[in-house]
């Protein structure tokens, strides 16, 4: 008999106690044989990550097993690893199942050198010594495409980059060329250019090495490059599973559906988003015909173009640049600067969404700032009505603030925890002395808080009683406080599920319609700025590499970087192509 | 490195400089009169006045900081004229005069922190002798809290929840709270009185004790086993909780759960992955406290009539005799600026992060 | 607020031993005079109703029809001359009832010890509370405003810079001349006059360079003060000094009463607060919260009282609990060494440091000892589970 890799059935975690159990994980089976990529997806939530903890027995002391069993080859039996003693699972750990964490950047000990991790492991499961550990480590870190192997293995992980720490760990992983290989969010905290590359490092390694991999992953786009087979799950349980070619082609559960079909698709543009509940409501909805349905067609965008660039321009920057000095020495003396903006020019036409791409570190976050003087530019100008807003004192500039709001990327640091979310979005219109009383005030916020879909019953609420997607709806109202023309969306929908991002991208596109606002949409994420925006900057290093109408600059980028850019987003070329 | 000892050195070297200037300031704008102290209340206006013009008393008070600058500084500039108070001798200051000019001179010489007003005797002479009295107290009792402290931590994080570790934790707690002072008083009664006979230790003594058969004076360890205990014990405290508390945060970190996903037995865990993380928070708080002990130590020098600074410092502000107390604060400042730098130098052995 | 003021609720509702007798010591120390006292509280004589306990003069014994007497029929002070040279508890008394029997015993001069507890605790609870509430008031606001405008935010135009730097100056330098080293034999008016009639003219002065240095362009940009440097460093500065040295001379030098006493303490104990409420608001100042006041154009003010203060203040909170058993324990050290409060008021301290005269009478070292142990363990868990 032919026995799978890893076998897991009827699988049950739950947390909590005796009175009131909550299940993060109920009942869930499935198999993966030799050789085969399977890929989990899930939302936060899902139970995903539990569920490969509990592959490796590190499940949170909190967690408990219900049922279930997850069953290891080994040889012609296999073992349930649920059963296995301490001893046991380490003997298993590293040498048999090895696993790949999310944050790359926390998941190496900050005190020992790179080198010496891997080589701990290699002296621990193959007996080496310390000569030949070392010998066999520097053989892996070239395996993984790390330079300069030699000099990298006494490197301390803090003076290397995030891309090559996450290859530090595959190295970790994989020294003792064990059969199976979790990977929990390999790819998530990284840049797309270095999510690329690490996919094709751990789909070559596998290739070679004949492993088994769960890759487990909330991106569907990713799992389409890497995965052979495709579980999606959905709030502890399976909803579907099937080969990735199959899962993309003809998804059967309305869940995955909804889930294929609320990212931003780069081919053509929407009036909207899809959502989950769409396919909920109506059963039988294929992803084509609700597409067809929403579609712009290229000849209505190309006038809607026309009519918008024919308006005033709102904002103009001209050479804006903001330097942060390195200080060095007794005396602080400024050695050098980091050009976190370097000399950017860019207007922005009244109605308009401007988007603005560009990988972590490339300022594009300053750049929103400095425009809204919230980090002071070195230079340049940033002219709306015609003023400068960079001569402008602060207290100056508190009645340009009225006009002029940004939306934060994490929905959990940008509210108040102390304050109702009411009075937190009544607060800058008291600041601003709007809309004569309080009582005045408070119907509008109830109004506000109603178009961007929240309850006139929550307006007494603190913010830990809401979701993510709620939380992020509470800063839009905020931000609406006080009717303002121009809004900076900075990585506003990044910290977000794809579903609940697909819904806070309507309602922001719903908003535009309504009051006419005009957007700067900053994200990493090119299908989102593509989905958004009418024209895309796109930038590097403090500099703007290209700008453009959105589908000339995808269909037709005109630098290497953009290239670059645009061929790192996943797509699943195998399964569309 | 070189550079960032300099550095840090010339940091060290301000921050004293503010804690003289503020010590300075406190004790002068007293009220007092030190002439009067020295000579007793009957003496007379002339004898009063030639002491005030020696130590520059009839100066205003930013004359006179200069001129205590003046002989605290290694180089220092005096006057030629005996009326002056900076007037240069050699029996006074110490070291030489290196450069002479027609009225005055720049010597080089030892800080001089004045001279007792009570016993005339030289102050650096005075803290000389209590000195070494002070630091093997705190070093002792550094010692017993780190290491007794460190071991028990890491037990009672292994042990967590369990009877050893709700122990451990309640010894913690109640060490927090127990006054030296009455620690103290019970362990010189209980271990110096009653079981003196089987302890063989005595209620008070000092580190040198002079021998009334003749053999002079010699070290006597023994007296050091009550005022070590008493005076570590609430140091053993903090670092049990510390250490325990700083190493359970540290295996719940990422990294550490990387270490288990490799298979490692939990020795290796602890100590290759955990520990070097986990005392960086627990050194800063020893080197803190040992500074506070040389301090704190007063009770216990008070109790065990222990011949340290604390002692000198209680007997001397009992007679007024400011230069002792102002003496005795400064070279406590610069051994806990001292401290501090060790310390910073061995954050950075510690962890590669800091390292420069 | 609702989160803490929830957690305090808890607390007192999870009727843990620390909780019960904190509460204790609250009320026996803020009520000490009535419970220990040798003066009845009411007296009724000849169908007229004093009060006694109130009044400063003496209370003549077994004349009155009617009394109401405290608990304890002695004074922390009063001195009972039959049973002198400290009677323990189950030693025999001289005494006329049950109800004068010191039950803890006396000291050296036949003083009660448990009135002496008694007015301890008043000694304690206020020396704690008020040296706190001081170092607390101090702390924050330097650890705030450190914390807040760290070293480049704050900036003020050069004019009003110079001028103010050149006040400060002015009167540093003049200041200290009119302190000399003994200020008993200069009349103390005529000092005072010349002291407020400079610092004035110097006040003018300042702003007439202000006013003349404005009209310079070059002086009217505005620079940035390292407002989190120069508090830093006077933390970094106090801490360098050993304080308990500090406190010590201070207090042996001035002989302190009460309220001198909890000065000395709440000045010398701010650091650790400002550290605290520096590190918290710094932590604040990096969250988006923040950032979006400034977008909505909120000024420094309400920035910082609708958004940091709220959130910064519910650590520091937890460690006032540290902080008060801190500071009863300085106070009760500076006792200890005889350098606290004078011989009338009684201190836990005063009552330990008179053990060591005799250490036969354990009780006068044992009772205090204990309640002083308790009080500092039960402050500390109080912080400990407020902290969780």
């Amino acid at each position: 008999m032919n026995l799978p890799l890893l076998e897991i059935k009827n699988l049950s975690i739950s947390f909590g106690n005796d009175i009131e159990e909550h299940f993060a994980v109920s009942g869930i089976s499935f198999s993966i044989e030799k050789g085969e990529t399977l890929g989990v997806v899930g939302e936060s939530g899902s139970g995903k990550s539990l569920t490969s903890l509990a592959t490796i027995g590190l499940l949170p002391k909190s967690a408990k097993i219900k049922s279930g069993s997850i069953l290891f080859q080994q040889g012609e039996s296999s073992i349930d690893v649920l059963k296995q003693n301490e001893n046991q699972l380490r003997k298993l750990r590293g040498n048999e199942i090895a696993m790949i964490f999310q944050e790359p950047m926390t998941s190496l000990n900050p005190v020992i050198t790179c080198g010496e991790q891997v080589a701990e492991a290699i002296r621990l499961h193959m007996g080496y010594n310390k000569t030949k550990a070392k010998e066999e480590a520097i053989k892996w870190f070239n395996e993984v495409q790390l330079p300069r192997a030699e000099q990298l293995f006494d490197a301390y992980p803090h003076q290397i980059s995030g891309g090559q720490k996450q290859r530090v760990m595959i190295a970790m992983a994989m020294c003792c060329e064990p059969k199976l290989l979790i990977a929990d969010e390999p790819t998530t905290a990284l840049d797309v250019t270095v999510q690329k590359h690490i996919l094709q490092l751990i789909k070559s390694l596998q290739k070679k090495h004949n492993m088994g991999v769960v890759f487990i992953t909330h991106d569907l786009g990713v799992v389409a490059e890497i995965a052979d087979k495709v579980i999606v799950m959905q709030a502890g349980t399976i909803v579907e599973q099937n080969t990735t070619r199959n899962i993309f082609k003809y998804p059967a559960h309305p869940y995955t559906k909804g889930l294929l079909a609320c990212r931003p698709p780069l081919d053509y543009r929407l009036k909207r988003l899809p959502i989950v509940q769409d396919f909920l409501t109506a059963q039988n909805k294929e992803i084509s015909t609700v597409f067809n349905e929403i579609k712009i067609s290229n000849e209505e965008r190309t006038s809607q173009l026309k009519e918008l660039y024919h308006k005033p321009k709102l904002i103009e920057v001209r050479n804006l640049k903001t330097y942060f000095p390195i200080q060095k020495g007794l005396l602080k003396k400024t050695v050098d600067h980091v050009k976190a903006v370097d000399d950017i020019s860019f207007d922005v036409y009244e109605g308009e969404t401007l988007g603005l791409v560009g990988e972590s570190g490339c300022g594009k976050t300053t750049l929103g700032r400095s425009v809204l003087q919230l980090i002071r530019p070195t230079s340049g100008e940033v002219i709306y009505k015609n003023t400068n807003l960079r001569d402008l004192t602060s207290k100056e500039l508190r009645p340009f603030r009225k006009d002029l709001q940004i939306i934060f990327q994490d929905p959990y640091s940008s509210l108040n925890p102390r304050m109702r979310v009411g009075d937190a979005i009544v607060e800058p219109m008291s600041v601003h002395n709007v809309y004569g009383n309080q009582k005045v005030r408070k119907e509008k916020v109830i109004d506000l808080m109603e178009t961007v879909g929240l309850k006139a019953e929550q307006f007494n609420r603190y913010p830990h009683e809401f979701s993510g997607g709620q939380r992020q709806r509470i800063c839009i109202a905020r931000a609406l406080a006080l009717s303002p023309k121009f809004i900076i969306c900075d990585e506003s929908v990044s910290a977000l599920d794809v579903s609940v991002q697909a819904q806070v991208l309507n309602l922001l596109n719903d908003l535009k319609q309504q009051f006419n606002f005009t957007y700067i949409f900053i994200s990493h994420d090119l299908s989102v700025v593509k989905y958004m925006s009418d024209r895309i900057v796109v930038m590097n290093q403090g500099k703007v590499e290209e700008i453009g109408i959105s589908e000339d600059v995808y269909d037709a980028p005109q630098k290497e970087y953009t290239k670059k850019l645009i061929a790192a987003i996943p797509k699943g070329e195998e399964i569309y192509g | 490195m070189l550079s960032f000892i300099i550095r840090r050195l010339s940091y060290g070297f301000l921050v004293l400089l503010g804690v003289l200037t503020v010590v300075f300031f406190i004790f002068n704008i007293l009220p007092g009169d030190p002439a009067r102290m020295m000579l007793g209340q009957r003496a007379d206006q002339e004898a009063i006045d030639e002491i005030n013009r020696e130590l520059g008393l009839d100066k205003n008070l930013f004359a006179q900081y200069m001129l205590y600058l003046n002989d605290l500084s290694p180089i220092s500039y005096h006057s030629k004229n005996a009326q002056d108070a900076s007037y240069y001798s050699e029996s006074k200051y110490g070291g030489y005069l290196f450069l002479e000019l027609e009225n005055s001179g720049i010597a080089l010489k030892s800080p001089y922190l004045r001279k007792s007003y009570q016993t005339k005797k030289n102050v650096s002479s005075i803290l000389f002798e209590s000195l070494p009295e002070t630091a093997v107290l705190a070093v002792a009792a550094i010692l017993i809290a780190s290491f007794f402290g460190i071991f028990l931590g890491l037990l009672s994080a292994l042990q967590k929840d369990t009877w050893i570790d709700r122990l451990l934790l309640f010894i913690a707690t109640s060490g927090m709270a127990l006054p030296s002072f009455f620690v103290g008083i019970i362990f010189a009664w209980v271990f110096g009185f009653l079981l003196s006979d089987y302890t063989g230790l005595s209620m008070t003594g000092s580190l040198y004790e002079v021998d009334d058969l003749g053999r002079g004076e010699y070290i006597n360890w023994a007296n050091l086993v009550l005022p070590a205990l008493t005076l570590g014990i609430r140091p053993l405290a903090v670092v049990i909780q510390l250490s325990r508390n700083s190493l359970l945060e540290v295996l719940s970190k990422d990294y550490i759960r990387t270490a288990k996903a490799k298979g490692l037995s939990s020795s290796k865990l602890i100590f290759k992955h955990a520990m070097q993380n986990a005392l960086n928070p627990v050194i800063t708080a020893i080197s803190g406290m040992f500074a506070s002990l040389m301090a704190g130590a007063v009770f216990v020098e008070i109790i065990f009539s222990w011949k340290g600074i604390g002692w000198e410092i209680v007997n001397a502000l009992e007679k007024y005799d400011l230069p002792i107390v102002m003496g005795s604060v400064l070279i406590i400042a610069v051994i806990f600026v001292c401290i501090n730098i060790i310390v910073d130098i061995l954050y950075g052995v510690l962890d590669p992060r800091v390292r420069i | 607020m609702k989160k803490l003021s929830l957690k305090y609720i808890l607390l007192f509702r999870s009727f843990s031993f620390s909780n019960w007798f904190i509460l204790a010591i609250l009320v026996i120390g803020v009520l000490a005079p009535f419970l220990a006292n040798d003066k009845p509280i009411i007296s009724i004589q000849n169908h007229n109703i004093s009060f006694p306990f109130f009044s400063n003069e003496k209370y003549l014994e077994n004349t009155a029809a009617f009394e109401v007497w405290p608990l304890i029929p002695y004074h922390s002070q009063s001195l009972d001359f039959k049973n002198m040279n400290s009677v323990g508890p189950f030693e025999e008394q001289v005494v006329p009832s049950l109800y004068y029997r010191h039950w803890l015993g006396t000291d050296e001069l036949g003083r009660d010890l448990l009135a002496g507890l008694i007015h301890g605790c008043h000694t304690a609870i206020w020396v704690g509370f008020g040296a706190m509430a001081i170092a607390l008031i101090i702390g924050v606001f330097l650890g705030g405003i450190a914390g807040y405008f760290g070293d480049s935010t704050y900036r003020i135009h050069k004019a009003k810079w110079i001028s103010c730097l050149a006040f400060l100056l002015l009167t540093a330098l003049f200041i200290p001349n009119l302190i000399p080293w003994n200020w008993a034999e200069i009349p103390f008016i005529e000092k005072a006059t010349q002291t407020i009639l400079f610092t004035m003219l110097f006040l003018f002065l300042s702003a007439v360079l202000y006013f003349i240095l404005n009209r310079f362009q070059a002086y009217k940009k505005s620079i940035s003060i390292p407002v989190d440097l120069i508090i830093s460093r006077c933390i970094e500065i106090m801490e360098t000094i050993p304080l308990l040295f500090l406190i010590i001379a201070l207090s042996a030098i001035f002989s302190p009463s009460y309220w001198s006493l909890i000065g000395i303490i709440g000045i010398s104990s701010w650091t650790s607060i400002a550290k605290f409420m520096r590190a918290e608001v710094l932590k604040i100042r990096q969250k988006d919260y923040v950032e979006s006041g400034f977008a909505l154009g909120l000024s420094n003010i309400q920035i910082m009282k609708n958004h940091v203060l709220p959130n910064a203040l519910n650590p520091i909170y937890i460690n006032l609990s540290f902080g008060i058993a801190a500071a009863i324990l300085i106070e009760a050290t500076l006792s200890f060494l005889g350098l606290g409060m004078g011989v009338e008021q009684v201190s836990w301290g005063s009552i330990l440091a008179s053990s060591r005269a005799d250490y036969t009478s354990w009780w006068l070292a044992v009772y205090p000892g204990v309640l002083l142990f308790l009080t500092l363990y039960s402050l500390n868990q109080i912080g400990d589970k407020l902290s969780k």
